[in-house]
């Protein structure tokens, strides 16, 4: 059945809606390559139908819808990807967590660099030039000036805007001001405890 | 949330730096107050529409600058003073409402992209832009980087008549059908609504501080000169 | 030095600064810990809590974290170690004890600013002067405080010192008179050597430090039912196990019921209309003093609960049979004894407490029925403060090898959260399961008589592989199974046997924390009705006198962690210790 391996492209990323699947390069391949053949075929078929055979008008017809579901497929995969990968950078900031960034391919950590490149362009003209607002922080409004957090894993030692240090055990308690807490929650290092 | 922003602005004046004033387009004297109240107003309009609204840029950096000055003149008071704790509070939180602003009109741009742009080259010189400067910026960036990006990967390698996408197909346009709730603030003309049916048209009537549940289409105008707000 | 106004000279100074906090593992600690949270919290006083388990674990973790701030603050921990000593600090460190372990290390308590302590001086507690310790007329040079942790002179020092000084002072003296300080200098060094020794040879705990929190809590205007409640938890674990006498509990008891009928007061009196009943009621009334009948069967809490279990001696057929002679003369059907509390008829629940005083008397079990403290949040069941205590237990010894020890200190903090009543019944589970695995043991080791008098003490060794040794591997959950086998088997004694009374009980039990080691436990004789123990300084000794290392030095200098194969020579050498 043509576009077979298109579809089952676009089920990939629908099945795993969480996380980014890493790029699967032969699927795509394999989806440009049966675009070729299907190509070629109509191509041949196309210059006997224009010599005068009319019986192969339906067969390049069929041959184009499934270039152009193909086409589809593969413009959604990638596009879904990228959705996703802009995504990430909202959520864990400019630099990507290595099991993540194993599964993207060149272009599209490319892409993650330009995106991110002109979103810190947008947050520096904000303002004026006068600071920079980084609109990845303060994602829910603020209730308390300080928090308590948990350290879950062995950090080290975290300076912080005042220029206090503090040690990162795993499992001691924290209280420290929201602000600077909020980019190490997002990274899982520390966990808010009510 | 009124009394969220009465207790807000409350404290901008208890500050030193209440008196400091901004100029909107029409050159009105806004104190700090009012200015913080007018932000929460658009914020709470750009979060419910469906569609991108005209950007509040001077809004936005003057309050920009208000929090700036009040981090400094935060410096000087002791950590452990309560009024310390209570400005914090209050700069944390208008700065929680100007990114929440920013990033919601971030989002609506990323979604609908293509339309934006079209907008963008359609409108005429003397027309307001709905993006700013640095948005459009943003907006034709993303744009290029998409295009690029997908022309690499896959069109490149297509068969050569498929090597165009016709981005017009694909766009997203903004629903301007969907349901929102209004708030009235100044009596204004009434608007005809469809009732349902294909011909008929009920008219209603825009009292003040009256509250209605209404498509947007119908509320569009009069959200942009301010009449009604969302709620 | 002692910090009586904790307000003025504590509080105030930690304000606007970040502080760092260690925390022992133990039940006091944590509820401490939790009302100085709550108000680090309400004053923005920004802070690193890490929990300690014994003194090894301070100093590593002191080293790790040291850089972060400049005041310290130990709770339950460090009170008898000589701080200075022990972690070396740098001048700026400022330390702040609040420890209920005593007696206090003398340099501790001398120290000029840098280690303070938070509270009163007891004069029951006999503290030695400072000129005892330190001061001498003639030693001007050596002891005047330069140094204090070098108090403990060392005798080839002072020779050496006697000699420069007096060749300094040879024009002035005559040769009779510098025979007479040397004699003078050597009867007070041995004085001291005297004092010290009597000084620190018992080791016990005095009031409870979250009674201590509450308190400044209290001067801060900051106390709520909520804190109450807390201390009310540190001070119901030091009585449940034993860990003061009864003249303390009964005025921390005191203390208690009065700030709770002022805090009543208050909210019933107060403006706020706070007809909210989902807040936390604390009542004082007589209840009975089975461990954690309510979340029990009553058959099963009469089983596991020590007194009770001694005084009928449920480990026999006949003590069972009297059991249930008491529960038929008591009017309680047995099918109703053996359900779950909650599932008990009303009536019969209700009226609980009024059935057992009317027979107490007959069968000799007059502190079953006691004033306790009870907690409601709102229509939630009612919980005592004791099925706290033990549910906190069970959480904090619920470490094993797979399980962080810290980890379980999490566990045990977040029971105190307000209405997170999901941690304490999870917590109250576990600690079933420990009652039960200790009564079992008990039983075992009476039955196969494993208790055995060894001369100045009775000793019973637990071996390495019992079925759920897990259950007791811990200080606390040690110290309970001690208390229990020791009531028991006294309980057993006839005759000869009575003279087991006036003995000390020494146990061991493989540790769970660390396999092939094991835990020693020592626990003061049961006629002495004090707890006071001097069992800690004979380890010490004989610690020294075999050349074992002890490998965990905890806080509470009677227990011990050593390698189970020194175990034998090391008790061979308590034993002639004591004699």
């Amino acid at each position: 059945m043509f576009a077979q391996k298109g579809v089952e492209l676009v089920q990939e990323l629908e099945r795993a809606r969480d996380f980014l699947p890493p790029f699967n390069e032969d699927g795509v391949r394999q989806v440009l390559e049966e675009m070729r053949a299907l190509f070629e075929e109509n191509q041949r078929d196309a210059s006997s139908a224009v010599a005068g055979e009319s019986e192969y008008i339906t067969s390049v017809h069929i041959r184009h819808c499934a270039l152009e579901r193909n086409k589809r497929c593969l413009m959604a995969y990638l596009y879904n990807r990228l959705e996703r990968i802009k995504e990430h950078r909202w959520h864990f900031g400019s630099v990507l967590p290595s099991d993540i960034k194993a599964n993207i391919c060149e272009p599209e950590a490319q892409f993650f660099i330009k995106y991110s490149k002109s979103l810190a362009a947008y947050m520096k003209s904000i303002g004026e030039g006068s600071y920079s607002l980084d609109l990845t922080q303060n994602l829910k409004p603020p209730k308390n000036l300080y928090i308590q957090v948990k350290c879950t894993t062995e950090f080290g030692e975290f300076e912080t805007e005042d220029g206090d240090i503090v040690v990162l055990k795993k499992n001691s308690l924290h209280l420290l001001p929201r602000v600077q807490c909020e980019l190490l929650i997002a990274q899982g290092i520390l966990e808010h405890v009510s | 949330m009124a009394s969220y922003s009465g207790n807000l602005t409350q404290l901008s004046d208890l500050f030193g730096t209440a008196d400091t004033i901004s100029e909107t387009e029409d050159a009105e004297f806004l104190s700090a107050s009012e200015a913080v109240k007018k932000l929460e107003e658009s914020w709470l309009n750009e979060m419910l529409a469906p569609e991108l609204l005209s950007p509040q840029t001077e809004l936005v950096d003057c309050l920009l600058e208000q929090t700036k000055n009040m981090e400094e003149n935060l410096m000087a008071i002791s950590k452990s003073d309560f009024r310390f704790a209570l400005h914090r509070m209050e700069v944390e939180r208008i700065r929680y409402v100007v990114t929440s602003y920013l990033r919601i009109r971030l989002e609506k741009i990323e979604k609908f992209l293509g339309y934006l742009l079209n907008n963008e080259n359609k409108r005429q010189r003397n027309e307001p832009s709905l993006l700013t400067e640095d948005e459009l910026k943003f907006a034709q960036e993303l744009n290029s980087n998409t295009e690029t990006h997908l022309k690499t990967l896959g069109l490149r390698h297509m068969p050569t008549n498929m090597r165009e996408i016709n981005t017009q197909k694909f766009i997203t346009t903004p629903n301007r059908d969907s349901y929102v709730f209004v708030c009235v603030k100044d009596d204004a003309p009434s608007v005809l609504v469809s009732d349902g049916t294909s011909e008929g048209e009920i008219e209603v009537e825009l009292l003040k501080n009256s509250q209605h549940l209404l498509p947007y289409r119908s509320i569009s105008s009069l959200l942009q000169n301010n009449t009604v707000n969302l709620l | 030095m002692f910090l009586s106004d904790l307000k003025r000279e504590f509080y105030d100074v930690i304000l606007g600064k970040r502080v760092l906090i260690f925390v022992n593992f133990d039940v006091d600690a944590i509820a401490s810990c939790r009302i100085l949270q709550y108000l680090l919290l309400c004053d923005s006083i920004s802070y690193s809590i890490v929990p300690v388990q014994s003194q090894n674990d301070l100093i590593s973790a002191y080293k790790e974290s040291c850089e972060q701030s400049n005041h310290i603050i130990l709770i339950n921990c460090g009170g008898t170690l000589d701080i200075v000593e022990t972690l070396e600090p740098s001048e700026e460190k400022i330390f702040y004890i609040a420890d209920s372990h005593r007696p206090y290390d003398v340099c501790n308590i001398y120290n000029d600013g840098q280690v303070c302590i938070l509270g009163k001086v007891n004069e029951k507690e006999d503290i030695p002067t400072y000129e005892d310790i330190f001061g001498n007329d003639d030693d001007d040079d050596e002891d005047e405080g330069s140094n204090p942790s070098d108090g403990e002179a060392n005798g080839d020092d002072d020779d050496e010192e006697e000699v420069r000084e007096s060749k300094s002072k040879r024009q002035k003296l005559d040769p009779a008179e510098m025979v007479m300080r040397r004699r003078e200098k050597r009867l007070w060094h041995e004085k001291r050597k005297e004092i010290l020794f009597n000084y620190m040879q018992f080791s016990f705990y005095s009031s409870s430090t979250a009674l201590l929190m509450f308190e400044l809590a209290w001067k801060l205007s900051r106390d709520s039912n909520d804190l109450l409640w807390w201390a009310i938890i540190g001070v119901n674990e030091q009585q449940l196990l034993g860990k003061v006498e009864s003249k303390t509990s009964v005025l921390d008891n005191g203390k208690l019921q009065s700030h709770m009928i002022r805090l009543a007061h208050l909210s019933q009196h107060g403006g706020e209309s706070t007809g909210t009943k989902d807040a936390l009621y604390i009542t004082h009334e007589k209840d009975l003093n089975l461990s954690m009948y309510r979340h029990w069967s009553l058959l099963e809490s009469l089983k596991y609960s020590p007194q009770t279990a001694s005084h009928f001696q449920l480990w026999t057929l006949k003590g069972e049979k009297k059991l249930n002679e008491f529960l038929a003369e008591l009017g309680l059907p047995l099918s109703q004894c053996r359900q779950k509390f909650n599932s008990m008829d009303i009536e019969l629940r209700n009226d609980l407490r009024a059935i057992f005083q009317k027979k107490v008397e007959k069968y000799d079990l007059e502190d079953l029925v006691e004033y306790s403290f009870n907690s409601q949040y709102g229509f939630r069941p009612k919980n005592s403060a004791s099925d706290y205590v033990y549910a906190l237990i069970a959480l904090l010894d619920s470490a094993e090898k797979d399980k962080d020890p810290a980890d379980a200190f999490h566990d045990a903090l977040e029971c105190l959260s307000n209405s997170k009543m999901d941690a304490v019944y999870k917590g109250i589970e576990l600690a079933k399961l420990q009652q039960m695995a200790i009564g079992k043991e008990v039983h075992t080791c009476l039955d196969m008589g494993h208790v055995i008098s060894a001369g100045p003490c009775l000793y019973a060794v637990i071996q390495d592989g019992t079925p759920d040794a897990k259950y007791y591997g811990y200080p606390h959950s040690l110290l309970m199974l001690g208390q229990f086998l020791l009531k028991a088997h006294i309980s057993r004694a006839r005759g000869r046997g009575l003279r087991a009374r006036e003995l000390p009980l020494i146990i061991s039990a493989p540790s769970a924390s660390r396999p092939s080691h094991c835990l020693l436990l020592g626990l003061p004789p049961l006629s002495l009705d004090s707890p006071k123990n001097l069992i800690g300084k004979a380890f010490e000794q004989a610690a020294e006198n075999t050349q074992t290392e002890i490998t965990s030095v905890f806080f509470d200098s009677s227990v011990i962690e050593i390698n189970s194969e020194c175990r034998t020579n090391f008790l061979d050498s308590l034993f002639s210790l004591l004699e």
